[in-house]
């Protein structure tokens, strides 16, 4: 369903057009949280964000919007996720301010072109990680975005631990393999 | 990739079209999960739109110098057991009264109460003087002690509270294996019982929760403050309690003026009240309790029964597949067996190095594996051998599954200086060594996280390889139990270590089926004599194939 699809369903019926949003952006929000709040918030933490994320995205939900949705929400989600970031941040360093740190602003030229060479690569890898096939891309997003263990790994793709811990090892060495040269 | 934590890192730099892409082709959340969020979502746009909840804007906020208690993090969470009470009864004690009572009645009565409770006049079960038996002088290890192992001091307990504001019923029976908490603003209930969980939400529908309810005590974030001093004791709703000041760890010391306060209820253990000092000296108390009933006084908790009827009579809707038959069951775990289940789980969580040394060697019909630590030298080594045309045993559901018979490896991982290595050989024969970044002594653990849906239950205590062993039985709920995945199974767990001896799928005829059974079982001496020794190892890699020589990053093993 597309961002017109969303919209027009919102208008027609309310609930259902709500939850189809929910639906298509729910893991897009989720990895955007994650992403900020990993090592600062707990797993309820980055649930409460993509909570609320949603409520204020659904509330504010302008069926005459023109643009992105995709955009309006990933923009909310990432304000949320810094707020969060920033309250949790608050009680161990009391006044510490993160805005380069997580507003991701750019500073530079060197900066932007570093930085596209880095978002080439990284997409890069990822196609490479696609090809290995599953479980081995799973376990490879799982173990090194998502940050899993190899236990919450095994949980998820019905492998073995010991099983997940040695297809990443084996994973891992073929794509050093192949990048050995780019990196 | 010079480093393995390069991706790591790479990827938690990544751009917004890099996680749009990796949310695309990775989704990681299952349709139920994907439910339960949205029922939170609805319920968080109710309470905005109401103004119960701050509505914090979609825009980014300034930093504001605020010091918040650390355990109001995990007192916020679900699972958390401390709660406010307001000035009414709850809806369970009018259910009580009325068992014809509706549920919306109840709860609607509840949440028109003011909140903020300090100047309430408490119902008083016992005497200040008659509830502890603390010494005369308090030590931080006695009362670390009492909250941290506060379940094994009462048997019942109902609370009525208010936490941050949000009015709370919390309830637990350990006799009868019970478990209770009421968001009464929310109108949300859970219950527990027989470890299986209810969710009743405020649009009357009931689900069965995966999570068990747990009563718990704040004792993880007990032992996350600092700068800890018992500053007395102090008579709060007719209890005696100690009363510690202290600070959330790593406070800046500009911020170490005032201290925090908790109110521990000497008998139990539980912090009933929390003061918190701002910097123009006003106080806030973020936990307030008002009702707080034990034993044979605790009379309000819900029984099954209660909970049944309030379902049946008060126009709620099950989700497919629910049936309430386990409230008419009869109470499993009984509370006189020598250990309960959660003792167990909660003394292995703590005992990831119980031995000093141990070789554990057991057969599944898949293969062969040998586990083996030895603390002192830093050395772990997990060896998995299975026959290559073979199946791969399932730890996660007890099954021998065909499906993954491409994942049959022999392969040893071994951990020494700090370092872990695979050595893997596929079934095309090849070999392969690498380098994990995790150690393999998290296979250690025990692990139950496979078991929070459905009825895991402590069937009672067998003798096993000359081990007392704690013998598990696993039901899959009734929502999951056509699955092939689901079926129940048993296990058998050394009580010392929590290491898994014997597991199996127990039959529809009640026999054991076991798929995987140790052999052998060694610790101490004994143990460190079959540990395999890092020049065994660089044999091994050798044997495989793999030449070691001019090798720098194999040196350690020389060391």
């Amino acid at each position: 369903m597309n961002d017109s699809d969303i919209l027009d369903l919102i208008r027609r019926s309310p609930a259902q057009g709500q939850r189809a949003l929910f639906d298509e952006y729910y893991n897009y929000v989720y990895a955007i949280a994650l992403n900020i709040l990993r090592g600062t918030g707990n797993q309820a933490d980055i649930e409460d964000c993509v909570i609320d994320s949603f409520a204020d995205i659904l509330i504010n939900a302008d069926t005459d919007m023109s643009g992105s949705l995709k955009a309006y929400i990933g923009t909310v989600a990432k304000h949320k996720a810094i707020s969060a970031y920033r309250s949790l941040r608050r009680k161990v360093t009391a006044g510490y301010s993160l805005d380069d740190e997580a507003a991701g602003s750019i500073s530079t030229g060197e900066d932007i072109a570093a930085s596209a060479e880095n978002k080439a690569l990284i997409h890069q890898i990822l196609d490479h990680i696609r090809q290995l096939g599953e479980p081995d891309s799973d376990i490879l997003i799982h173990k090194f975005f998502y940050e899993r263990n190899s236990r919450e790994i095994a949980a998820i793709t019905g492998l073995s631990p010991a099983a997940v811990r040695i297809r990443s090892s084996r994973s891992l060495k073929k794509l050093r393999e192949k990048f050995n040269g780019l990196l | 990739m010079k480093d393995k934590n390069e991706l790591t890192d790479m990827l938690r730099d990544a751009d917004d079209d890099t996680i749009s892409r990796i949310a695309e082709e990775y989704p990681q959340h299952t349709k139920e999960e994907a439910d339960r969020i949205y029922r939170e979502v609805e319920k968080r746009i109710a309470l905005k739109r109401s103004g119960e909840a701050p509505d914090s804007g979609s825009t980014v906020s300034g930093v504001d110098r605020v010091k918040r208690p650390v355990w109001l993090r995990p007192l916020a969470m679900a699972a958390s057991f401390v709660l406010i009470a307001g000035t009414v009864a709850g809806s369970i004690a009018l259910m009580k009264n009325s068992k014809t009572l509706k549920d919306s009645e109840s709860t609607v009565v509840a949440a028109t109460q003011s909140v903020p409770l300090s100047t309430e006049v408490y119902s008083v079960t016992e005497t200040a003087e008659s509830n502890t038996d603390a010494p005369n002088e308090l030590t931080e290890e006695w009362l670390l002690d009492r909250v941290m192992n506060s379940e094994k001091y009462y048997d019942k307990c109902y609370m009525e509270c208010s936490e941050n504001g949000e009015l709370r019923i919390k309830a637990v029976d350990h006799i009868n294996n019970i478990c209770y908490r009421e968001m009464v603003n929310s109108k949300i209930k859970d219950y527990c019982y027989n470890n299986r969980r209810l969710t009743l939400w405020s649009d009357q529908t009931v689900v069965e929760n995966p999570a068990h309810l747990k009563f718990s005590n704040l004792n993880a974030s007990y032992k996350d403050i600092s700068d800890l001093s018992i500053e007395g004791t102090e008579e709060y709703i007719g209890r005696k309690c100690a009363v510690v000041s202290y600070l959330p760890f790593d406070t800046p010391p500009e911020d170490k003026k005032n201290k925090n306060k908790l109110y521990i209820d000497l008998e139990t253990g539980i912090i009933i009240r929390a003061a918190f000092f701002n910097e123009d000296g006003s106080v806030e108390y973020p936990l307030e309790t008002s009702k707080f009933y034990l034993n044979d006084e605790a009379t309000m908790i819900p029984t099954p029964q209660d909970i049944k009827n309030l379902i049946t009579e008060g126009g709620y809707t099950l989700e497919d597949g629910l049936s309430l038959d386990f409230l008419d069951e009869p109470l499993k775990d009984a509370p006189n067996a020598e250990f309960t289940k959660e003792e167990l789980i909660s003394q292995w969580n703590e005992r990831a190095n119980a031995l000093s040394c141990f070789y554990h060697e057991y057969d599944t019909k898949a293969g062969h594996y040998i586990k083996a630590y030895d603390r002192s030298k830093d050395i772990y080594y997990y060896r998995h051998t299975a026959e290559k045309s073979g199946t791969t045993f399932n730890p996660k559901d007890m099954t021998l599954n065909v499906k993954l018979s491409e994942t049959a490896l022999n392969a040893i991982e071994y951990r020494y200086k700090g370092k872990n290595l695979s050595l893997t050989i596929d079934q095309n024969e090849t070999a392969s060594l690498s380098e994990d970044n995790e150690s393999p002594l998290t296979l250690y653990k025990p692990d139950f996280s496979s078991y929070e849906s459905g009825d895991f239950s402590l069937k009672g205590t067998e003798e096993f390889l000359g081990r007392k062993c704690a013998v598990f039985t696993y039901a899959p709920p009734p929502t999951k139990a056509q699955g092939e995945d689901y079926h129940k199974s048993e296990q058998w767990i050394d009580i010392e270590t929590g290491m898994v001896l014997r597991a199996g799928r127990i039959n529809d005829d009640g026999t054991a089926d076991f798929t995987m059974e140790t052999k052998t079982f060694l610790d101490g001496d004994k143990a460190a004599s079959s540990v395999m020794t890092p020049q065994e190892f660089k044999q091994e890699i050798e044997k495989a194939g793999i030449s070691t020589e001019g090798r720098s990053d194999l040196d350690f093993l020389d060391e």
